[in-house]
């Protein structure tokens, strides 16, 4: 199990109660797999620092979860046949099980605690899963 | 010969101790960006090394997700 952070671009050209089944219908595919702690933050529509599919703005939503190794994959495979995506990307917050506190910390859950909150540099070597 | 200053300004980062210099902070990333859409190297922005590493993985994550430029709208 680890922390992951995914980021999914929806089309900001599409119907928000769609834009919100979408991300509801991600959320799910994550749980039924078997991710925990999911913590949804939905940031809205904003402009696109360049053109995505000739669109200018985009739906920006990062969900953060503890998930089984395959999960991520598989979340992305849904995420690249489905056009109302613009962009997505997954990365791995942290490579080791996290104690709690930090992990908590590094969702932003928690306040931050002096000495509680920074995972050491050298095992900050976060790999991304990306096309 | 001139004597090189040896005051030397620390890095922004180890000041602050950010514990991880986050990819989705698109105003503090944004400063360590040229007019380009270019990277600044550490020589000229002061950070330090470990630091300027991150900074680099945070701003191509940045790009990826379209919160930053690659090139910046007026060289297009």
């Amino acid at each position: 199990m680890r922390t992951y952070e995914t980021t999914i671009i929806l089309d900001a050209q599409l119907e928000e109660e769609m834009r919100d089944a979408r991300v509801e219908r991600y959320a799910q595919f994550l749980t039924d797999g078997g991710a925990t702690e999911m913590t949804i933050d939905r940031r809205g529509t904003r402009r696109l620092a360049y053109l995505i599919n000739k669109r200018d703005q985009g739906d920006y939503t990062f969900l953060r979860y503890i998930a089984p190794e395959p999960l991520p994959a598989d979340l992305e495979r849904e995420t690249r046949i489905d056009e109302a995506v613009l962009r997505f990307m997954t990365i791995l917050l942290h490579p080791r099980p996290l104690a709690e506190t930090e992990r908590l910390a590094l969702m932003g859950l928690a306040p931050k605690a002096d000495g509680v909150v920074a995972p050491s540099d050298d095992d900050r070597d976060d790999d991304e899963e990306d096309e | 010969m001139r004597e090189r200053s040896s005051r030397h300004k620390p890095c922004r980062f180890c000041e602050d101790k950010t514990p991880y210099i986050d990819y989705k902070d698109e105003r503090t990333l944004r400063r360590y960006i040229a007019d380009r859409g270019k990277i600044i190297p550490r020589r000229m922005s002061g950070v330090c090394e470990r630091h300027q590493r991150q900074l680099t993985h945070a701003i191509k994550r940045s790009r990826h997700i379209a919160l930053l430029p690659f090139l910046s709208e007026a060289l297009k």
